[in-house]
């Protein structure tokens, strides 16, 4: 502080611009400056003043008021405003001291007068104040500057953080399975919504054999960056002991293993609950084993809900932990829920946890519903039960449910993206869904808008002259048709156009269709390439443009 | 492509394919067009067949009644099946077209 002031006391060599048309009075002061300390540039009217400023931007000077030409304060404001000089301190020479000037002078950009004749210490105190409030605001904008910057880097080191987030939490989609899946008998239906970007929780259903899938949903203490990853390694770690599971494998033995590898010697509480089991497609017998995790749920096609028992330490707290299997024989029409606490334990603006009853409730009157209507509807009353579109935590959901009867519920059909193809596919589709009791109207419907999305991949995502595979992946559920067109064209940035103009030859009026009589149309996100889901519901009231 | 039609009063009624789609359009258009070129510029174009079509199905019928339009000509729809009288619904080109049910006065309209 002391350098600090005895600097500001001297102002080593400080230039000052001294405009005066009169040469004894700017020889006059001139030597009052030089005196003070001060390097003296010298004007003798307003336009040398400006050329000198446009030269060296000076921050200090002193200009007489009355001269030829150019007054002092026409010079003043052409500094302010031409050059745009703000911070520069301005000190006006001047006989008069009318109100009317004055007022005139600081409007134009003059910091301070001084009368004439000129007193040669009022002056060098004048002018110091000056030079305080110039380096003051130099100063000033150099932290500005500095904070700026900072900022600025802020700001990108936060954007790459982001976009790795973004970038993990794409991957950790990709290891989700599809959102409706399905195995022979048995539709599997999940719901995926972390709390921020990226989730602790994580979920999947993998066939083990001819007759067998294994299942589970996971959910690591926390959620962010670090339970993510944990949830990643548990999820491959389970990858692969379910691929290499022998036929009798009981889903403990699975648990004690996975535990050991997980456990926590650390002690940082990196911990997981979870729900883990076995199912045999045959005849619904299965096998499940948790581990401090909200119980699954076996829904009755009666409408009984049945917590399935069981218990245990959440994995990685103790090493020689103990699980236990426990059986249950799922009915054609039963369903089975998986869930996290990120369900039940939602609050309400009022703090109220959604708990148990009324999931229980919810579950009783969605009774007969397809998987994903039962997920939808759960999520819209657990959203509406939250206020917003934020939860506190991850919520993670998966129903299993045993189909009614096994039958031709699903159909793959495999094409080129060629006209001739689309066609033929396109046919082939009309006649499988008319033999499977689909409604002509719905069908028809339906097969229109398979028919725009495969004409929109032919002509926009691999192009006319390049033609590439299309996969079809349709199912007939109990109360919706659907479907997943998947491609490995150009991925889609931007939906078509469905606007409508109805005598226009060239308009594509395919999307329009395809968006009117499609109750869903959604892009899910793919590796490479495209997946568009379309559902068409049954029930005319789910339909679009069904009164609410 | 040779679309089957007869005449009848000044207009011809043409039988449209039972399938409309991009993959068909082209001939159909053609022959359309041709049609249109012999002077044959008043077309009912009977739908009875037609079980399916898509949006470039659509544009076939469009692109005849531009063209018979130039021409001073006219189209119109015969017997449209209900899901394909829907589609042209939702579309809105049944205010396009005049749509008719009997061929007689479909021809008679021209």
């Amino acid at each position: 502080m002391s350098t600090q002031s005895a600097a500001m006391s001297r102002p080593a060599g400080d230039a000052v611009l001294l405009v005066e048309d009169s040469l004894p009075e700017r020889t006059r002061l001139r030597f009052i400056l030089e005196r003070g300390g001060y390097r003296v540039l010298e004007a003798g009217d307003g336009d040398a003043a400006l050329e000198v400023l446009a030269a060296e931007p000076v921050n200090l000077i002193v200009s007489d008021w009355q001269m030829p030409r150019m007054s002092g304060v026409e010079l003043c404001r052409k500094i302010r405003q031409e050059l745009q000089l703000d911070n520069c301190y301005i000190i006006m020479l001047t006989g008069r001291s009318s109100r009317k000037d004055t007022l005139e002078a600081f409007d134009a950009g003059t910091d301070d007068f001084l009368a004439k004749p000129v007193d040669r210490d009022e002056l060098l105190a004048r002018l110091k104040v000056g030079r305080r409030l110039c380096k003051l605001q130099a100063d000033l904008s150099q932290q500005y500057q500095q904070v700026q910057e900072s900022l600025t880097r802020e700001q990108q080191a936060r954007a790459l953080v982001d976009e790795d987030l973004e970038a993990a939490s794409l991957l950790q989609r990709e290891l989700l399975p599809p959102q409706f899946g399905q195995h022979p008998g048995l539709d599997v239906a999940h719901l995926f919504r972390p709390a921020a970007g990226l989730g602790g929780d994580m979920l999947n259903h993998v066939r083990l054999d001819t007759h067998r899938v294994g299942f589970f949903l996971l959910d690591v203490c926390g959620h962010g960056v670090a339970p993510s990853l944990l949830s990643f390694a548990v999820a491959h770690a389970l990858g692969e002991m379910f691929a290499d599971a022998g036929g009798d494998v009981r889903p403990h033995e699975l648990l004690q293993s996975l535990n050991r590898r997980f456990h926590d010697r650390s002690g940082n509480g990196r911990f997981f609950t979870i729900a883990l089991g076995i199912m045999d497609l045959r005849d619904g017998q299965t096998r499940i084993c948790q581990a401090a995790h909200p119980p699954p749920l076996v829904i009755r096609h009666e409408g009984e809900i049945e917590p399935v028992p069981g218990g245990g330490v959440p994995v990685g707290v103790f090493a020689d932990a103990q699980y236990e299997t426990c059986e249950v024989l799922l009915q054609p029409g039963d369903q089975l829920l998986l869930f996290s606490d990120g369900l039940t334990e939602c609050e309400s603006a009022e703090m109220e946890q959604f708990g148990d009853e009324r999931l229980h409730d919810l579950l009783r009157a969605s009774q007969g519903l397809s998987p994903e209507h039962v997920l939808e509807l759960v999520h819209e009353t657990v959203t509406d039960w939250c206020g917003d579109d934020t939860l506190e935590d991850d919520l993670s959901v998966m129903i299993l449910a045993r189909q009614h009867e096994v039958g031709e519920g699903r159909r793959r059909f495999e094409l080129m993206s060629r006209a001739e193809d689309i066609a033929d596919t396109v046919d082939a589709l009309r006649e499988w869904l008319g033999a499977n009791g689909v409604a002509e109207g719905l069908g028809f419907e339906f097969a229109v808008c398979v028919a725009e999305a495969l004409n929109n991949v032919e002509e926009h995502g691999y192009g006319e002259e390049s033609p590439g595979e299309i996969v079809i992946d349709c199912r007939l559920q109990i109360d919706a048709i659907e479907c997943e067109i998947i491609d490995h064209a150009v991925p889609v940035t931007e939906m078509p156009s469905a606007d409508l103009s109805p005598g226009d030859v060239e308009n594509g009026r395919g999307w329009f269709i395809l968006k009117s009589w499609m109750d869903r149309v959604e892009y899910v996100p793919a590796v490479q390439g495209n997946r568009l889901r379309l559902v068409k519901f049954k029930d005319s009231r789910r339909q679009k443009g069904a009164p609410d | 492509m040779a679309l089957e039609n007869r005449t009848l009063g000044n207009a011809q009624i043409i039988t449209m394919p039972a399938r409309l789609v991009k993959a068909d359009a082209a001939p159909v258009r053609e022959a359309l067009k041709s049609l249109i070129g012999e002077g044959k510029n008043r077309l009912v174009l009977d739908m009875a067949a037609t079980e399916f079509a898509d949006s470039s199905g659509l544009s076939v019928l469009i692109s005849a009644l531009n063209s018979a339009k130039e021409s001073g000509g006219e189209v119109v729809l015969l017997n449209p099946t209900r899901p394909i009288r829907s589609l042209l619904e939702l579309t809105r080109l049944h205010h396009v077209f005049q749509i008719f049910e009997d061929a007689d006065a479909a021809a008679a309209s021209l």
